[in-house]
């Protein structure tokens, strides 16, 4: 237990946040700027922006926590949750800014012409940013229950007041400058504590982490199909990020299409330079806290790992510092879901009428109500990692398949994609309803369920393309919206111009 | 666009193939798993290191040629 000092970080942190969120809050005055901060924001700031949202509870706490648990073979999560970037600035980066949509919905209606297919879109926006919000205010009891000891649903409680005045205060625009600052916080907070224990693990004689099959590749005995997992695992990660919808959102923030894609690129860099570290985090944990490699407990080894390894003051003051970075994550992730989930909310699914910012802020109450209120019910058995993994497989057999057809292939016609977002959502949530249930634990049938993505993203995609295929003739899309989506803004202008 | 597509398509097979050929080097040669520099096995410095560079580096690779497919089309838009 840290006690002071960490109640203190945590304090400071919200304190800043308020401080910088109440600092954007004169420009915030319509719609626009609410959702998508008036697409003024260039890309170092916006990429600032995207990790500092991105990176989340799963990443601060959950990765360290499943390389101890499972080894070499989970530091695929970390590449796959950048190399997620990749995909996403090689497929839809440039052309989802040039559809000059607000959100995912505005997209889907805008290129297939159904209002059926954007509610069903707005939907699964708001499934997946509940299901990526619950760990978020999981994780937030947790770290406060670890370092003060105080019931978990009050660091719960503390996350969503914070979360909801934020938002319904300034919208995407002060969230931006609060991102950035978010994103800076959680780089030194990961790096500094990592970098002093090592040297402690140093000085102490460098006892060998790497030992037994936990250091070797796709040995674990407790896995019955390692390389069927981890691929399953790379292919969630890798095209689950683009269905993100608080990772989307800002993509549509950026001036145009090139800063969209300089963005991503920007994204790949600064994430890489965070993910360094919370191997370390595990690697130590094998030597110094082996008694946290239970899964209940493995989500607390990074907060708990200084006080572990270094009692006195100093320890302490490391893990407040952590504590305090950890709490930026939550509070960064769930202020840009919240985001994400009230705009479709209010603009889609609650209030018939478009854009106002009173539904707004009532969309924004609800978006991060009912998770809290999960979180607290769930309690324990939610894990961190797990639950954000879940969240990757749906995006990625639902909302991927639509981006991906919808951009490049002008065949795809709103029948197909309703058929591809109804398979994949059947079948990828069946899967984490199954697993959770316990359906079954043994061999492939648990392989299959636990990692589904490897079977529902193709089967989502096949199901998109024979929809389409089987439309009558007159549904059939051309390729005249794609060449708006594809050619450069200034040929666009020169156009309108001439 | 179709040149669009085929970059596109170009960077994911070789991600594909790249991130395809790491396990199956562990499997061609068993020595390369344990082998170690200092006191980091090789797999875990592959994995947890070289991999992020990488990344950076496609990605720098991609918005150039990008940049430059949109160049091209660009001029041939306008000559007409």
């Amino acid at each position: 237990m840290i006690g002071l000092p960490a109640v203190v970080a945590v304090l400071l942190v919200v304190g800043a946040t308020v401080v910088i969120g109440v600092y954007g809050l004169p420009v915030s005055r319509t719609t626009s700027d609410f959702l998508v901060a008036s697409r003024s924001v260039g890309p170092g700031m916006n990429a600032s922006a995207i990790c500092g949202e991105y990176l989340s509870a799963a990443s601060f706490l959950g990765v360290a926590a499943l390389v101890l648990l499972g080894g070499v073979d989970l530091l695929w999560l970390p590449i796959g949750y950048t190399a997620g970037y990749l995909v996403l600035l090689v497929l839809v980066a440039a052309p989802l800014r040039r559809s000059g949509a607000y959100t995912l919905p505005d997209f889907a209606e805008a290129r297939l012409g159904s209002p059926g297919l954007r509610r069903a879109t707005a939907a699964l926006v708001v499934v997946i940013g509940w299901l990526y919000l619950l760990p978020q205010f999981h994780g937030a009891g947790l770290t406060l229950a670890t370092v003060t000891g105080a019931p978990q649903w009050m660091g719960t409680a503390v996350l969503l007041g914070v979360v909801v005045a934020i938002v319904t205060a300034g919208g995407m625009r002060s969230i931006t400058f609060t991102q950035a600052f978010q994103y800076a916080l959680k780089l030194v907070a990961i790096t500094v504590p990592a970098l002093v224990l090592v040297g402690v693990w140093h000085h102490r004689g460098s006892p060998d982490p790497f030992t037994g099959y936990w250091a070797v590749p796709l040995a674990d005995p407790r896995q019955a199909h390692p390389l069927y997992a981890t691929y399953s695992l790379v292919l969630a990660t890798f095209v689950g990020t683009m269905g993100l919808p608080h990772v989307l959102v800002r993509f549509y923030t950026n001036p145009d299409g090139r800063a969209a894609r300089r963005t991503a690129v920007a994204v790949i860099g600064l994430l890489g330079l965070f993910y360094l570290w919370p191997p370390v985090y595990a690697a130590l944990g094998r030597v110094y806290a082996p008694q946290l490699a239970t899964p209940a407990r493995a989500d607390t080894l990074v907060l708990q790992l200084p006080v572990l390894m270094l009692p006195g003051m100093v320890g302490r003051l490391l893990g407040a510092l952590l504590t305090a970075g950890a709490f930026a994550a939550f509070l960064s992730t769930a202020s840009g879901l919240t985001v994400s989930v009230a705009g479709v909310l209010s603009q889609d699914l609650v209030t018939r009428r478009r854009g106002g910012v009173r539904e707004f802020r009532l969309g924004a109450v609800v978006a991060a109500v009912v998770p809290a209120v999960a979180a607290v019910g769930l309690g324990d058995r939610v894990s961190l990692a797990s639950a954000v993994g879940l969240a990757f497989a749906v995006a990625a057999s639902t909302l991927c398949p639509l981006l991906v057809l919808g951009i490049w292939w002008a065949g795809l016609t709103a029948r197909g994609a309703a058929a591809g977002l109804v398979v994949g959502t059947t079948t990828a949530l069946a899967a984490v309803v199954a697993t959770y249930a316990g359906v079954s634990s043994t061999g492939w049938p648990a392989v299959l369920l636990a990692e589904p993505a490897a079977w529902t993203v193709p089967i989502a995609f096949a199901a998109a393309v024979v929809g389409s295929l089987t439309s009558p003739r007159g549904a059939r899309g051309s390729t005249l919206p794609l060449l708006r989506l594809h050619a450069p803004e200034s040929l666009l202008r020169a156009d309108e111009a001439g | 666009m179709r040149s669009q597509l085929r970059l596109s398509l170009a960077l994911l097979a070789g991600l594909a193939l790249v991130l395809g050929a790491v396990p199956v080097l562990g499997a061609v040669s068993p020595r390369l798993l344990h082998d170690r520099v200092g006191p980091v096995p090789v797999p875990w410095l592959v994995l947890a290191v070289a991999a992020f560079p990488a990344m950076l580096a496609a990605g720098v690779w991609y918005v150039r040629a990008a940049e430059r497919t949109e160049a091209q089309f660009e001029d041939l838009v306008r000559r007409r």
